[in-house]
């Protein structure tokens, strides 16, 4: 039998039992659109972090205060500090050879107000060098004074989203605002640029360093941004700044230092374990649409005995019977995997339309794996009764 | 031409071995046309099947069209069935979703006959036939004396040597099983080999020659 015309037979069968080929192509559309749909999901989490972190520059490192230790088990504690990271340790860093830059920060939750308007505020207490090291820019006036770890100035960057919610129409730059009953002249706005690692920065208020010890009563560092050269030695730098601590905080390596790369990387790490373990719960049901092929299969072969008598009655070989069956499911698989791929495809870039700021998009693999599961599948589950069917004695089925 | 020697067919029962064909000795030439009759148990169909390599024998020769099927395999007992045997069964045994064209046409379809040659012979066939008008007709729409004129179709549409017919009369009435008979007689004059196993000792009678089966032995009038 020639493939077109076994195509053909094959075809007649599915417009004869309508009911039975759409159950099956229902299915393993199912079971092809989730596994495509999760996997995109899980791929497009990690390609929004990765470019979240790539905002940030290549060669970022981060001290947070506190000694990273495990005790025990594999979770990774925080312990606390009884000596605070400061400014004067921040100061001393930006000296080490290697360091570009070095941005301090201070963070708390205050209360902004202008006139009679006012709104709960993230307030990030740094210098330039944040700006920089966020990839910051501003829709209307300049960023802190060069003097912000220095000197106690009262004077503010608004997020866009603050400036707006504060001032409406009105012209912020100049404007005087309370933060916490300290006055703030407001010197620039920054461009809307939604959120970035989970911080809201429209919602942002950004003062200087020094002025924000006075407002949260505190000398005490939320932690470091610290911009590295190029061609800077990036072990010997976080090895300089651990010995700089140490000998600073009367020998206690109470800091930790992370660089953005690790993170980034076991982010990754995490992210592919958990695309892959979400893909291969979504491919489950892709078994099951298999054992589904199989039952409806042995159904199907139970119905037409007869049929496959006669079929071996006039000329057939067993190896033709068993490539019929196999190719019946192909067949389902082949068009049910088309309709899913597509309906997947088809949901991506309506999320994708939504959610315009977050990189989702279905992987060409994601695809390929689904299809070729599906069709793994089908040749798996369907060569059980497919070899039923080749078994089956023309001489008992025919009879009467 | 069909040779069999000392054949010998059992099959396992629950008294142990049962003998459903003794010794069968039979010559059948080209253009024969036998009746197989006999009593049911008696083993004619067995014989039948047997001659159209649907079943195997468990000793002496079966010799078709000169080349010994005793140790041939599934698939070369497959290729000699389409290659030298039409067979037309009491139900018909048509595919319900194939029209009276596709049914006929498939044995060509299993040979991959080319589409244009494949039509050419069936739409002679269907003319042959007396089923022009019906071609698209499926097995639903069509009467019992059809219904066996498009199985009679498809039995001869590539062309054996030898048809095999089992009962081909047994569900039509008298009009329709008397056109079936003439139709098969007359493919027998055109130098057809033609096997009828039947009950029905009239359709027997008008064979040339005639077989009786009885308990596993053959004898011939």
């Amino acid at each position: 039998m020639t493939t077109y015309d076994l195509l053909r037979f094959n075809a007649q069968l599915f417009s004869r039992h309508r009911w039975r080929t759409s159950v099956l192509v229902f299915c393993i559309a199912l079971g092809v659109l989730s596994v495509v749909l999760l996997v995109s999901l899980g791929e497009s989490a990690r390609r929004y972090v990765e470019q979240e972190f790539a905002m940030l520059g290549s060669n970022l490192v981060i001290v947070l205060p506190g000694k990273k230790q495990t005790s025990g088990g594999s979770i990774p504690f925080y312990g606390t500090t009884t000596r605070d990271l400061t400014l004067n340790d921040a100061s001393h860093i930006a000296a080490l050879p290697g360091v570009k830059r070095v941005a301090p920060i201070i963070a708390g939750t205050a209360q902004a107000s202008f006139m009679n308007r006012s709104r709960d505020a993230m307030v990030i207490g740094s210098t330039n060098d944040f700006i920089f090291a966020r990839n910051m820019a501003f829709s209307q006036g300049t960023g802190l004074p060069d003097d912000a770890a220095r000197v106690h100035r009262q004077v503010a960057v608004l997020g866009a989203g603050l400036a707006k919610a504060l001032f409406g129409h009105n012209q912020p730059l100049g404007a005087m605002i309370s933060i916490d009953g300290y006055r703030f002249r407001v010197v620039g706005v920054l461009q809307d640029q939604g959120e970035s690692l989970g911080l809201d920065l429209g919602n942002m208020l950004l003062i200087p360093v020094k002025a924000s010890e006075a407002v949260f009563s505190t000398e005490a560092l939320f932690r470091l941004l610290i911009d590295l050269n190029d061609m800077a030695d990036e072990k010997q730098v976080i090895s300089a700044i651990y010995a700089l601590v140490k000998q600073r905080h009367q020998g206690e390596e109470d800091i930790t230092v992370i660089t953005q790369q690790s993170v980034l990387s076991a982010f990754n790490n995490i992210m592919y374990t958990l695309t892959a373990v979400v893909g291969l719960l979504a491919a489950i049901s892709l078994l099951v649409a298999g054992i589904l092929i199989m039952n409806l299969s042995l159904v199907s072969v139970q119905q037409r005995r007869q049929e496959i008598g006669l079929l071996k009655a006039i000329g057939s070989s067993r190896k033709l019977i068993i490539r019929l069956f196999v190719a019946e499911s192909l067949m389902l698989v082949i068009a049910a995997s088309s309709v899913g791929l597509a309906v997947a495809q088809l949901l991506v870039a309506l999320l994708a339309n939504q959610f315009p700021t977050y990189p989702i998009a279905a992987p060409l693999w994601a695809h390929v794996t689904a299809f070729a599961v599906a069709v793994l599948t089908a040749l798996i589950f369907s060569y059980l009764p497919a070899r039923r069917a080749a078994g089956v004695s023309p001489v008992e089925v025919l009879r009467g | 031409m069909i040779q069999l020697d000392g054949i010998n067919k059992y099959y396992p029962s629950g008294a142990g071995m049962l003998h459903v064909l003794k010794d069968i000795q039979l010559t059948i030439q080209q253009g024969d046309y036998l009746s197989i009759m006999g009593p049911s148990g008696s083993g004619k169909s067995t014989l039948l099947n047997m001659l159209g390599l649907l079943d195997t024998i468990d000793s002496g020769e079966y010799t078709l069209e000169e080349t010994p099927t005793s140790q041939l395999n599934e698939e070369q007992r497959a290729s000699l069935r389409a290659r030298y045997i039409g067979f037309i069964f009491q139900s018909f045994q048509l595919i319900d979703r194939l029209t009276a064209f596709e049914n006929i046409a498939l044995p060509m379809v299993l040979a991959e006959v080319p589409t244009k040659t494949r039509n050419a012979r069936v739409s002679e066939l269907l003319a042959k036939v007396g089923l022009t008008e019906r071609a698209h007709h499926k097995p639903g729409q069509l009467s019992g004396g059809q219904l066996q004129r498009v199985a009679i179709a498809r039995a001869i549409v590539m062309q054996p040597t030898i048809i095999l017919a089992d009962e081909p009369t047994g569900n039509l009435d008298q009009q329709s099983g008397n056109d079936i008979v003439t139709l098969l007689e007359a493919l027998n004059s055109q130098g057809i080999t033609l096997v009828v196993v039947t009950h029905d000792h009239a359709l027997g009678e008008r064979a040339l020659r005639k077989i009786t089966m009885v308990d596993g032995v053959l004898s011939q009038r």
